[in-house]
């Protein structure tokens, strides 16, 4: 059998000499959850010398002080480990839960026999064992790390060793010194001399784990940022792109007519002067001048078409749902602002189909947005998104809590020289309903029966693993 | 929309009609084919032409200005009409007249509707503004 003293004694000497230690070393990271830790482990230290004077020091002292600094030490790691996950308790929160173990303590004293304050004390004790536990096991499975996991272990076997043994002796009256040399005492000694050792090394990993969970994290975030800037770049320019594509296309559509009527009408006048020479020999030049003018405009028109095509050549496969997913973490920050509602119905697996990512990102970027200005005056903003197949194709829903479209305009929408004439309806639409049909798709749009825009874009699906 | 006349066992003269809702192209073909001494026929969208259509002896025919009946021979139309598009109205001149010619001349911009009308059989496609030789070889060649 172990000696309990001593091995208490080595424990006592070990939380006093390991959290100054680890203060000293650690790096500074300007975070409590390390201090804390490392004060709750003084506190523990301080506690049990407390404990082992008990003979030499007044009762307030070996017994309330110390009984309060060892609960106060599981207290602290509890909290140092919430504060890492970022659950700490507020001020008011650590306020009551104080007043509320005083209460219980003062009750303790004051109504229970020696025999059941001891048994009730280690019970707390076990308790607060298996709470500290519980969040270093939280920790360790948010930031992976062994060693909190470790933290966890022993927090739970002391905990459960506490528990056990206040269980086992309830009622009995026996020595409550933890100093006292039954075999009992030499096992819980031994644990807490165990735990002492493993959660200090542990923790000492724990934060080196944490730092580097940090530097992983601030590395992912940077990545994400930047690619959701770049994302944010290439949909501006796509946007601008689209735009010139829209107008330049209206206007070789506009100028196409008079310019073919022009081209008929001057090869006609070409060949009435041929059957019948008019006075003036000029003439033949002047329409052959029109028509060459004719031809160059001709030409002119189809190279800013060409040079502002819309949709890109290179395809690839695209899953609609992270298409969708992109989309909404683009527009969280408005979404965020006007405390809009999202409703998700979504499919639980990937929607795969082929074409312009980029393009793909735009029409649903462009149809959020659309949702989200329709309801920007509204007091209730609710967003409702589908996506899910039915039978070969991809449908993407996206419903509005907005005004909806009156009737004469819905029926026209999306026709580049209809809609720049009604306000809010501008080439957006235009635009996505063309990059929709490039891609055999389809685009409508509906006021729903219960109110708001629906915009349903249904798409065809590809499998899998077909490229 | 298509009514139905008394058969007259006589051969009608021909005519061809104009679909475009664009005044100038139809009066440049009116006057391209009256050169030719062909008679026209001008609406400026789908359901006007299927409301003037009737049928004669088992043929289309349409109503000319001067008040005589015209078979009807090819229809020159534009893809991008208000209401009916150009493709629809295709559709139902053929399930009408299965054989009658058709030549759709289109503007920029019709993206995927001009690239269902260029895979559809039997109809030339024109795209504007196109040469007199070729709106000729289009109506008039075998």
């Amino acid at each position: 059998m172990f000696d309990s003293q001593t091995t208490l004694l080595l424990a006592t000497v070990l939380f006093l000499v390991l959290p100054l230690m680890k203060w000293l070393i650690l790096p500074r990271q300007g975070s409590w959850a390390a201090d804390l830790w490392c004060l709750g482990g003084l506190m523990a230290g301080v506690g049990m010398v407390l404990l082992g004077l008990r003979p030499k020091v007044p009762v307030v002292v070996s017994f309330h002080v110390a009984n309060t600094l060892i609960i106060g030490c599981f207290v602290c790691s509890a909290q140092s480990l919430r504060m890492s996950l970022g659950k700490h308790w507020t001020l008011a929160g650590w306020t009551g839960r104080m007043v509320l173990a005083l209460l219980f303590y003062s009750a303790l004293y004051e109504w229970t026999s020696d025999a059941w304050r001891g048994v009730l004390y280690r019970f707390t004790l076990g308790c607060l064992g298996v709470y500290t536990a519980f969040w270093a096991w939280r920790l360790s499975r948010h930031i992976h790390s062994l060693n909190a996991a470790l933290i966890a272990g022993a927090h739970l076997v002391v905990g459960l060793s506490l528990m056990t043994h206040s269980v086992w002796t309830a009622g009995h009256i026996v020595d409550p010194s933890p100093f006292s040399n039954t075999w009992d005492a030499s096992v819980i000694s031994l644990v807490v001399l165990l735990m002492t050792v493993v959660t200090n090394v542990s923790y000492v990993g724990l934060v080196l784990d944490e730092a580097a969970s940090d530097k992983l994290k601030a590395q992912q975030a940077q990545q994400a940022a930047l690619q959701t800037q770049l994302l944010d770049t290439q949909l501006t320019h796509l946007e601008k792109r689209g735009r010139m594509a829209i107008v330049s296309g209206s206007l070789a559509h506009e100028l196409n007519q008079p310019l073919t009527a022009a081209t008929m009408n001057a090869q006609m006048a070409e060949r009435q002067w041929t059957l019948a020479p008019a006075a003036n020999p000029m003439l033949l030049r002047l329409l052959d001048q029109i028509e060459i003018g004719v031809e160059r405009t001709v030409r002119i028109l189809q190279r800013i078409r060409g040079e502002n095509e819309l949709v890109a050549q290179h395809h690839e496969r695209v899953d609609l749902q992270a298409v969708l997913d992109r989309a909404l973490e683009q527009m969280a920050p408005e979404c965020h602002r006007l405390s809009v509602q999202l409703i998700q119905k979504r499919s639980p697996h990937p929607l795969w189909c082929v074409g312009d990512g980029l393009g793909f990102s735009q029409v649903v970027i462009n149809l959020l947005r659309n949702a989200l200005q329709a309801m920007a005056t509204r007091s209730d903003r609710r967003l409702w998104l589908g996506c899910h197949a039915q039978q070969d194709r991809v449908m993407l829903v996206i419903r509005d809590s907005g005004p909806g479209m009156p009737t004469d305009v819905i029926e026209r929408w999306g026709e580049p020289f209809q809609s720049s004439r009604h306000e809010g309806m501008g080439l957006g639409l235009a635009i996505s309903r063309e990059i929709v049909t490039r891609h055999q798709g389809q685009l409508q749009l509906r006021n729903h029966p219960h109110g708001g825009l629906e915009a349903v874009v249904s798409m065809p699906m590809t499998t899998g693993d077909a490229a | 929309m298509v009514q139905m006349g008394a058969d007259e066992p006589q051969s009608l003269p021909q005519c061809v009609a104009l679909v475009d809702d664009e005044e100038q192209i139809t009066q440049a073909l009116q006057t391209l084919l009256s050169f030719q001494g062909v008679s026209t026929s001008v609406h400026h969208s789908a359901e006007s032409l299927l409301q003037s259509l009737q049928v004669r002896n088992g043929q289309l025919c349409l109503q000319l200005a001067d008040g005589t009946a015209a078979a009807l021979q090819a229809v020159v139309l534009d893809l991008n009409l208000p209401g009916m598009n150009g493709i629809d109205l295709v559709l139902t001149l053929r399930r009408l007249q299965p054989q009658l010619r058709m030549v759709m001349i289109t503007a920029a911009l019709e993206g995927a509707l001009q690239a269902r009308a260029t895979d559809m059989q039997g109809v030339k496609v024109l795209a504007k503004p196109f040469g007199l030789e070729s709106l000729e070889a289009a109506l008039f060649d075998n």
